[in-house]
């Protein structure tokens, strides 16, 4: 059992992560201050109900996407809820490699596109994503929670979470593929 | 093991997830297979990229910060009573 006592000096330090991690799920500063501030409230009120010695990052990060979830599914409806068919394996490296628009002759040609994209690119697509995807993505690829943190944060089993976060990849890349001839870093095969 | 299924466990593989006789068969096959291993590298850069944008300049907004602990602290005084 954890002592309320200590929650400042154990939860705090996390703040900054969790506003990260807050701005990419709710994708504006006035929302994800708010979201910080009911998942500190709710967290403080419920620290004595932590286990000590347990992963108070996760459990963390579980109070931040229950409190997402819960103000912001009922508002928005699923707009986004748009299956997207499978997609294949190595789709933007395929992709990038097809266009051949460094030539194809190198072997870290594709790697070279990747470097062109800016962070706000990036993080575009990312918030881009549905939310049943951009949640997996986050906290795997941005916070490196294992398969198994994730489960427990956003509660399904770890099979619902491989699956989400593969294809959330994926349809990131496809993302990333479409901004890449938007912004002209690819061409057509000269 | 063959091409398709290597690319198959690009993720659970640079995830971390992948362990013991599949680990070394993926290592094994990536080390004779130069396609599969600049799919990986291609995968891995992404994974890095996408974790370098999304976590880095976003400070927490000083004043969130300070509010932050205010709450704390009202509901420390307050809460006593409660429960």
């Amino acid at each position: 059992m954890a002592d309320q006592a200590n929650f400042e000096k154990d939860a705090m330090q996390f703040a900054p992560q969790l506003y990260s991690a807050a701005l990419r799920m709710t994708r504006n500063p006035a929302d994800a201050e708010d979201v910080v501030q009911e998942t500190f409230l709710k967290a403080y009120r419920g620290y004595h109900t932590f286990q000590e010695g347990t992963n108070l990052k996760a459990w963390l990060y579980r109070i931040l996407t229950n409190t997402y979830i819960n103000r912001y599914r009922k508002k928005t409806r699923r707009p986004h809820e748009v299956e997207l068919g499978e997609l294949e394996d190595l789709y933007l490296f395929k992709r990038l490699n097809e266009t051949g628009s460094t030539g194809g002759a190198s072997r870290s040609a594709e790697e070279e596109v990747l470097e062109r994209f800016g962070d706000d690119d990036i993080k575009e697509a990312v918030e881009s994503l549905p939310e049943h995807f951009r949640l997996p993505v986050l906290l795997a690829d941005v916070e490196g929670f294992s398969y198994k943190e994730i489960a427990e944060i956003l509660d399904v089993p770890i099979g619902t979470v491989m699956s989400r976060l593969h294809r959330g990849r994926k349809a990131l890349q496809q993302r990333l593929f479409e901004f890449a001839k938007e912004h002209g870093l690819v061409g057509p095969k000269e | 093991m063959n091409c398709d299924k290597v690319v198959n466990e690009v993720y659970t593989f640079l995830d971390g997830e992948l362990t013991g006789v599949r680990r070394s068969m993926i290592e094994y096959h990536l080390r004779k297979c130069s396609p599969c291993t600049d799919s990986f590298h291609f995968e891995e850069r992404l994974l890095l990229l996408v974790k370098r944008s999304c976590s880095d300049g976003e400070e927490v907004p000083a004043e969130l910060f300070d509010r932050l602990q205010a709450l704390i602290r009202q509901e420390a005084t307050e809460g006593t009573s409660g429960e």
